[in-house]
């Protein structure tokens, strides 16, 4: 008898039912994918980045966009501003909803992520066969995807070891003599965990590992994994990170740190950046974008470059200085209107001019091998150090779209390790197979 | 005799208040001490509970960043545009939920409220589509409208359940006197119900202010972006978080909405006029 | 013959024609994408590829088998039963406290939302450093006051970053749900309170008798409220604890969000979205009944 409410649920659900139907028409991208440069119009390219708006990279960031653009007059660059921790999906839905940026900046956690959902363009036939030569072997593999090169490498940041010159001293240790072998930092880090507090009162710790859930913590392991002779996939991408003693070793490693107090228990690497930045930590293995950071953080500037000093990682059981880096990376859209002037802009940014201005402020290292091998990228020790590094340097391996999901699900085992006393081989029962299920094609 | 009592109880009053009122307090006075300070200091124990060297650069650097004010100008905008919206069909869709019955009314009020009842996550890809196809991405109007969505089921039923408390013999009365049905709302009902109205304000208000998800995906023009995912873009980065510059742009941001908030209180007129009778 | 407008059916045009503007609204914004999503749960919906083909309940399937969706439940009850029910509880106490004589109140009032107006973000990341394990002032007011003999890291802790977690939550939202219930009290005929007092019913017996029935919609109102708000809570997850330490905050927020953009499996996100959604249909309904069961149909 009152059907006038149903009458409006049915409506409701006819308008809904319309807008999906009109919605579907309106979002199939456009057929157009490679066109060509018309000769009168401006061109606008969306670069879809997380370095325009921090403080520390917008003077580089504006720099580069403005030489670009007076070299290229018929080229305008807008940038996409994305906050760092969500660029990953807000990249994935915007391509996803027929609107991808032109360029996007990238990293080794996100490329496969985007390659895997199809919305970047193989890079054979948009930059020249010169740049994709010239990429440095160690990140070739880490962009090359089912034979193709997705991304161009861009900004490669080797992990090295930072040492707290002051803690040395004060732990009796020659401020200029750091470690050189794996057992040698243990020592000195014990000796550093011993003064037990700094000047102000603030615990001090030797060594400080990250051991907080996250895809970060399971990449660091990564890197103690390869310090020890392990893998974490063979070349066919099957899981091989339960193979050998290289886990555990890794893992005992980490508990001992634990145990003895030797690192911060559950810090992510923002805080040991901090940490380290105020004096609080004997070590450090982080990146070159590190002098920066401790300038900043540390509240001293330049100032506090003299009391810490930067060499390559010591050497484990692999008898090489072994370590990982991570990298920040140039994509393509495939939907993108203006590949070609897309192409001209990537190029761009790779080129020894570009990377010799974006070196002058941020001391960045270049993923061409030429480039890197410039006077302008050595002028110091610092970058003579970092690039001495990448020569060792292992990329992530990431042609698994999850591999994300498998550094988080890895870290697990880290804490595990550092916050419990379960023995280790349970804990690594009870972890791997969740990582294995990532891996399973 | 009396006496004693009342004070007993007014002084228990003003002890838990007290109680509550630390508690309550305590994460803001440390935001506060937080942005007085830079950041090396927050990496030292014991934490200082007072800046040892007052820092404003933290203040300095926001206040004098064009982009924040920027962010803080298109929130407020998406914000008010929201409240408006909200409480214009919600006191409508309220009213006729209360005074107008029908069967499976109560069904559709589950229903708008069910538009909440589903992870915003998932709905992402498919709301960027929409507003794209609407042509509303980067555009307050995206914004507004996503927020009222969030806020509205609730508000409606917070105002169905006030105008519910307002007696039904005032409308009658109402339109004996020959009021129309949108008249009798419009003048007898609605000046009865300003702690509601003041509610669902501030309520949308506040979910517009806070919205991050939104403002994250469907804009992405730097000078369209509004105050979370802004300041996550300037001051949560890659390498480092920068607390200090967080919590200074944070004071800076509420403050002005805590002097709003001072003036409304007057607004929250207690208890209803002696007209309302009793169910 | 049904011609007669009766004033009855007057008024029921009346009601619905105010409803419309909110229906379509909510038509407009937001039921496409849910209804997208919804059809999605049945497809093997992967970002990964562009084939979607049908596979029925297959995704529903998986996930009622897994014990990793039933953990994320149990997480994410946990958490909403225990803020929810110490919101209310507070949120009213604060209330009466707001409502009553005492000087400074629009000070109080004005001053007791700052925590909800503060962008949740800021306070997440501030409660990071709060909670922090070695620097944070938290632990340095454990130890002090003799609670704690050593220093916790309670976002990192297997038992304590859960309740860490609903801190901050109930720290943000009980002001919130303190102002609404303060607004239904204010709402609360005073002849009432006089009629008892003539009665001779004292405060403890006018609070049960009168403010609480009094009050019982506008609780249950904030109650749905909160429990489907909290049901969605992504943010604070995220940022705290990002699901750790070992799933121990992976609430089904923090589930759907891994599921759809680390798995990219939008098909199964979309089915815990329609299991998400059927629990808080059946749990809103009495929630729902209380609130409005004064004068049905």
């Amino acid at each position: 008898m009152n059907t006038k409410p149903w009458a409006i649920g049915l409506i409701t659900v006819m308008l809904g039912a319309s807008l999906t139907a009109c919605t579907t028409k309106k979002d199939t991208p456009s057929a157009q994918e490679v066109s060509s440069t018309p000769k009168d119009a401006k061109i606008e390219l969306n670069f879809a980045n997380w370095i325009s708006t921090e403080d520390a990279t917008k003077p580089a960031y504006e720099k580069l966009i403005a030489e670009f653009e007076k070299t290229h007059p018929k080229i305008k660059i807008k940038s996409v501003g994305i906050p760092f921790a969500q660029y990953k999906d807000q990249v994935l839905v915007s391509s996803k909803g027929g609107n991808a940026p032109d360029v996007l900046m990238s990293n080794q956690g996100f490329t496969p992520a985007f390659v895997g959902a199809n919305v970047v363009s193989p890079l054979e036939k948009l930059i020249s066969a010169d740049i994709l030569r010239d990429i440095v072997p160690a990140s070739k593999n880490g962009v090359t995807f089912n034979g193709a090169v997705y991304a161009l490498p861009w900004t490669p940041h080797p992990n090295a070891l930072f040492w707290n010159k002051t803690l040395f001293q004060k732990a009796g240790l020659d401020p200029n003599t750091p470690p050189k072998t794996w057992q040698e930092l243990l020592l000195d880090a014990q000796k550093i965990t011993a003064l037990k507090s700094n000047a102000s009162g603030s615990p001090v710790y030797g060594l400080g590992e990250a051991t907080k859930t996250g895809s970060y913590t399971g990449q660091m392991l990564y890197r103690l994994v390869l310090s020890n002779g392990g893998k974490l996939v063979d070349d066919q991408g099957t899981l091989v990170l339960g193979e050998g003693t290289a886990l555990t070793d890794s893992l005992n490693y980490l508990r001992q740190l634990s145990v003895q107090k030797i690192t911060p228990v559950g810090a992510e690497i923002k805080d040991l950046r901090g940490m380290f930045a105020n004096g609080s930590l004997g070590f450090l293995i982080d990146g070159d974008f590190g002098r920066n950071n401790f300038r900043t953080m540390s509240g001293k500037g330049e100032a506090f470059d003299k009391e810490w000093g930067v060499t390559v990682v010591p050497v484990n059981k692999t008898g090489r200085s072994e370590t990982v880096f991570t990298e920040h990376q140039l994509l393509i859209a495939k939907d993108s209107k203006h590949a070609d002037a897309a192409a001209e802009f990537v190029s761009y940014l790779v080129s020894k001019d570009a990377l010799t201005i974006y070196h002058q402020f941020n001391g960045v290292l270049s993923s061409l091998t030429s480039v890197s091998a410039l006077p302008e990228l050595n002028e110091d020790d610092y970058a003579k150090v970092f690039n001495e590094q990448m020569k060792t340097a292992s990329a992530f391996p990431t042609a698994n779209p999850k591999f994300d999901n498998a550094m988080k699900e890895a870290s697990n085992l880290s804490v595990l390790a550092t916050t419990t006393n379960e023995d280790i081989p349970s804990i690594i029962a009870k972890v791997l197979p969740k990582i294995q299920a990532l891996y399973q094609k | 005799m009396k006496f004693n009592k009342k004070t007993v109880v007014q002084s228990f009053k003003y002890g838990l208040l007290f109680i509550l009122f630390v508690l309550f307090m305590f994460p803001v006075y440390w935001i506060i001490n937080v942005s007085l300070q830079n950041n090396a200091a927050l990496f030292q124990f014991p934490p200082h509970w007072a800046p040892q060297n007052l820092f404003i650069e933290s203040y300095r650097m926001v206040l004098a960043s064009e982009e924040f004010l920027m962010f803080y100008k298109n929130t407020f905008i998406v914000a008010a545009g929201s409240t408006l919206l909200s409480v214009l069909v919600s006191i409508l869709a309220g009213y006729g939920f209360s005074k107008f019955r029908f069967p499976s009314m109560g069904i559709l009020l589950v229903l708008f409220l069910s538009t909440q009842m589903f992870p915003a996550v998932t709905l992402l890809i498919g709301l960027y589509t929409l507003y794209g196809s609407l042509g509303l991405l980067n555009t307050y109007a995206a914004l507004i409208l996503a927020s009222t969505t969030t806020a509205l089921p609730f508000c409606i039923m917070l105002m169905k359940t006030f105008f519910d408390h307002i007696s039904k013999e005032l409308g009658e009365a109402a339109e004996m006197d020959g009021a129309t049905q949108l008249g009798t709302l419009i003048r007898v009902i609605l000046p009865l119900s300003k702690p509601g109205i003041m509610a669902v304000s501030i309520y949308t208000f506040l979910v517009a202010w806070d919205d991050f998800l939104f403002g994250l995906t469907l804009v992405s023009d730097l000078d369209m972006r509004t105050l979370s995912p802004g300041l996550s873009l300037k001051f949560l980065g890659e390498f480092s978080y920068n607390w200090s510059a967080a919590a200074a742009a944070a004071v800076i941001a509420t403050v002005p909405l805590l002097v709003v908030f001072l003036f409304l209180q007057r607004f929250m007129v207690a208890g209803l006029s002696a007209g309302s009778v009793k169910e | 013959m049904r011609k007669r407008w009766t004033r009855r059916r007057k008024q029921q045009l009346f009601g619905m024609t105010m409803i419309v503007p909110a229906a379509l609204l909510l038509c407009i914004t937001i039921v496409t994408p849910l209804f997208r999503s919804i059809y999605a749960s049945f497809l093997d919906d992967s970002l990964l590829s562009e084939d979607h083909a049908w596979n029925g309940f297959q995704n529903y399937i998986t996930l009622l088998s897994s014990s990793e969706f039933y953990h994320s439940l149990r997480v994410t009850l946990l958490y909403v039963i225990c803020v929810v029910g110490i919101e209310l509880i507070l949120g009213t106490i604060l209330a009466l406290l707001l409502h009553s004589q005492i000087r400074f109140r629009s000070f109080f009032r004005s001053i007791m939302l700052i925590p909800w107006a503060i962008p949740t973000i800021v306070s997440a990341v501030i409660f990071l450093v709060i909670y922090n394990g070695d620097y944070g002032v938290l632990n340095q007011i454990l130890m002090t006051t003799g609670i704690s003999d050593h220093k916790l890291n309670a976002l990192n802790d297997l038992t304590l970053a859960l309740p860490a977690v609903m801190g901050v939550a109930i720290w943000r939202q009980t002001p919130l749900m303190a102002i609404m219930i303060l607004a239904g009290l204010q709402n609360i005929p005073a002849s009432l309170y006089e009629a008892a007092t003539i009665d001779g019913a004292g405060a403890r017996s006018s609070f049960f008798h009168i403010t609480l029935p009094s009050l019982k919609p506008v609780l249950a109102n904030v109650a749905l409220l909160m429990t489907v708000n909290n049901f969605q809570m992504f943010t604070l997850f995220y940022t705290l604890t990002n699901g750790g330490p070992v799933g121990a905050t992976k609430s089904l927020a923090i589930l759907t969000y891994e599921t759809a953009f680390e798995q990219y499996d939008l098909g199964l996100g979309a089915a815990i979205g329609v299991i998400w959604m059927i629990l808080l249909l059946l749990f809103s309904i009495p929630l729902y009944r209380m609130a409005h069961a004064s004068r049905e149909g």
